[in-house]
């Protein structure tokens, strides 16, 4: 299992950063432009969610990724992140919450929320397809 | 600088007929510089150099001397106005380069963009980056780093609100959370309507329809990356309507 850990501001202008991360890890797996895209707007939406529901401009976003085999894992956790996102399950009545949740179902195979060490943690696993993209 | 109307009508007039000479078309693109310059100058605060935008409208007043068909009784002076407005704002739309964007991954982006349509097309599927990289001789970072740059945009304006019938809100929200369900319809309903028909088509076929990126492409007519490039745009749009509600 290898993983790579960034820290950054909590501020969207940072997301290019965690794209471009997440898209090294997954070019190292060989997923096609499609699988790659997917997966940095996914996780686009995971960091989103949690700036949205966080209170404090001040917090820094954790982003731990890992990968094995042909699963890549992403978690993001913002301390200072206070709405319950658990997943498919509390949705606290706002529009952008159904939305982000309609759109990692469409673009992972797995996503939820946890609390980790009191930290809101919003995850998503995605499985390379291997039939698509081996040559 | 600027040719009197009767020369200028002639010039289309000789430049409509099959028989049309470089030098006339030359005529007709050199006496308006003038104009590519002065449209240029109106975008010139959005972050690109002067030097460049006149490069773009010098594109548009080629263009537009080479289909000027002056028996449509318009100027020439006023079709080149349109065209080299059309290719400017094309040019913010499509390359939409939020920042400056440094020229040699410019580059790279539109040699990135050709290189996966054409290995899409070769492969009969999205490429890897590793291969895309291996087509244009950069490193896959690089592939990455163009491919980030081209993601970048301006958020277009909401000033052209769309509405039909048959929303995609209608499909985008499920039944589940009977709760919260009305109020997040209407809220998200409010959202896709501000945006334009192609984005909200875009997001159906993305996320109720679960077509990939490539199958949207296909039925769209248009790149992968393009899709990709449009797809991050509108939801970035509809989060800005939603936030706005």
């Amino acid at each position: 299992m290898q993983y790579v850990e960034l820290s950054v501001p909590a501020a969207p202008t940072y997301l290019s950063l965690i794209r471009l991360s997440v898209g090294s890890v997954a070019t190292r797996l060989d997923a096609t432009l499609d699988e790659l895209e997917d997966l940095q707007l996914a996780v686009d939406e995971l960091c989103l969610l949690l700036l949205s529901s966080s209170t404090s401009e001040e917090g820094r976003l954790q982003v731990h990724i890992e990968w094995e085999g042909d699963l890549v894992e992403v978690r993001c956790g913002l301390p200072g992140a206070v709405r319950s996102l658990a997943n498919g399950q509390s949705a606290s009545g706002l529009g952008p919450e159904a939305l982000s949740r309609q759109i990692l179902d469409a673009l992972v195979d797995e996503h939820g929320a946890d609390v980790v060490d009191g930290v809101l943690t919003a995850w998503l696993k995605k499985r390379r397809v291997p039939a698509i993209t081996g040559p | 600088m600027t040719p009197s109307r009767k020369s200028e009508e002639s010039a289309g007039v000789r430049l409509a007929s099959s028989s049309t000479t470089n030098a006339t078309r030359d005529a007709l693109i050199t006496s308006h510089l003038g104009l590519a310059h002065f449209l240029a100058r109106r975008f010139s605060d959005r972050g690109e150099s002067h030097e460049e935008l006149v490069q773009v409208a010098s594109v548009g007043l080629v263009q537009a001397a080479d289909r000027f068909n002056p028996s449509l009784g318009v100027e020439f002076s006023t079709f080149a106005t349109s065209t080299i407005l059309g290719e400017l704002k094309h040019h913010f739309r499509d390359r939409g380069w939020a920042l400056r964007t440094p020229r040699q991954i410019q580059e790279h982006y539109l040699e990135v963009t050709a290189a996966a349509s054409e290995l899409t097309h070769e492969l009969k599927r999205t490429p890897s980056v590793n291969e895309v990289a291996a087509a244009c001789r950069l490193t896959s970072e690089d592939v990455l780093v163009a491919m980030e740059a081209g993601q970048s945009y301006r958020v277009a304006s909401l000033d052209a609100p769309w509405t039909e019938s048959e929303s995609v809100g209608d499909q985008v929200m499920g039944t589940e959370d009977a709760i919260d369900v009305m109020e997040q319809r209407a809220l998200l309903l409010a959202a896709l309507e501000r945006l334009g028909p192609r984005d909200q088509q875009l997001l159906r076929l993305r996320f109720v329809d679960e077509l990939s990126q490539s199958e949207i492409a296909d039925r769209m007519g248009m790149s992968q990356m393009h899709v990709s490039r449009l797809l991050r745009r509108a939801l970035e749009l509809l989060r800005a309507a939603l936030a706005d509600e």
